[in-house]
């Protein structure tokens, strides 16, 4: 077998994590290949020394600190809003309420405002037609005014006289 | 069980543990402790929603992780350290290290340069080796505990030995 274990399949083979097929693999090569069990050996030896730092430093837990467990444990929690007395419990309510009533009063007075003015196609279309049906394609010609809400309405309005 | 004999049997079987893993992740022994206590008094409050049958070590580990990770949020990533550094290379307060450092492995690593880089290590790379290595849990256990999926853990697992062996590597050529 050619292929070489990586670092990372190692150390899933040493945490026993690799997919079986995988872990059949790298079981074989193991046994064939004195490099890859060379970084395997390594990888066991790390571990083995962060079990040795950890074992060196571990500690009892002091009689102090369970002391301190019990009584907090006995210490009253801090209330939240469901262990408020049961009167006072819609007084919670309060701030939402404002909250909600200012997003309809903001709401409710922009639906009144005005819409704006919609400008009708048709009528920007026969307003060009006018405009080089009286000069067409004339170098003089001046360029027509920028068409505007306003000026369209006129427009319109004239349209819609017989 | 009431919830006091639940509290005394939890501090009994797992307290030591807990504290231990506290201590490993904090670095000094006043935070190990709050932290300790800390979670113990969530484990009392919320004694009814542990499931008989399930792990209670993932479930106080989960809650010292959390912990831990909430408090170093809120300190910006730092605790105060105290275990060994370059002037104290024996261990705390000049008490050797139960396994001392002598024994020169082929092609192994020596425990004093591991103890250093294992210090030196990121939070959350420290908190999987724990979790992975020194507590021997599985990918899954560690998912549930630190709250992501398994092939997180691993790639974190894997960058976080990346960086060990470099660190010891360097600590190892470092020592006289």
């Amino acid at each position: 077998m050619n292929q070489h274990a990586s670092l990372d399949q190692l150390v899933d083979y040493i945490h026993g994590e690799l997919a079986p097929a995988d872990d059949a693999f790298v079981h074989a090569h193991l046994s064939e290949c004195s490099e890859c069990a060379r970084a395997y050996d390594r990888e066991v030896s790390l571990t083995a020394r962060l079990r040795e730092v950890a074992q060196a430093q571990e500690r009892e837990l002091p009689d102090s600190c369970v002391r301190a467990i019990r009584a907090a444990a006995q210490a009253p929690a801090r209330p939240s809003l469901w262990h408020m007395p049961q009167l006072l419990r819609p007084l919670a309510a309060i701030p939402a309420a404002l909250i909600v009533a200012a997003v309809l009063y903001v709401g409710l007075a922009h639906r009144g405002a005005a819409p704006a003015h919609a400008i009708d196609a048709l009528s920007y279309v026969h307003h060009h037609t006018a405009v080089t049906a009286a000069a067409p394609f004339s170098d003089d010609t001046p360029i027509p005014a920028v068409l505007t809400a306003e000026t369209t309405r006129e427009d319109q309005s004239t349209d819609a006289t017989p | 069980m009431d919830q006091h004999a639940f509290l005394e049997d939890a501090i009994e079987r797992y307290g030591k543990a807990a504290y231990n893993y506290a201590y490993r992740l904090t670095r000094n022994d006043a935070d190990a402790r709050d932290l300790t206590q800390d979670a113990f008094v969530r484990v009392y409050r919320a004694w009814r929603s542990f499931k008989p049958g399930t792990s209670f070590r993932s479930w106080i580990y989960r809650i010292l992780t959390n912990l831990h990770r909430d408090e170093l949020r809120r300190r910006k990533g730092r605790y105060p350290e105290e275990l060994p550094s370059d002037d104290d290379p024996g261990g705390r307060n000049g008490r050797p290290l139960a396994v001392e450092p002598i024994e020169e492995y082929v092609d192994g690593y020596l425990s004093e340069p591991v103890s250093r880089a294992l210090a030196a290590l990121p939070a959350e790379q420290r908190r999987i080796l724990l979790l992975a290595d020194i507590e021997d849990l599985s990918y899954q256990e560690i998912a549930g505990i630190v709250g992501c999926s398994i092939g997180t853990i691993r790639s974190r697992l894997h960058r976080a030995r990346g960086q060990l062996r470099t660190l010891v590597t360097r600590y190892s050529e470092q020592r006289p």
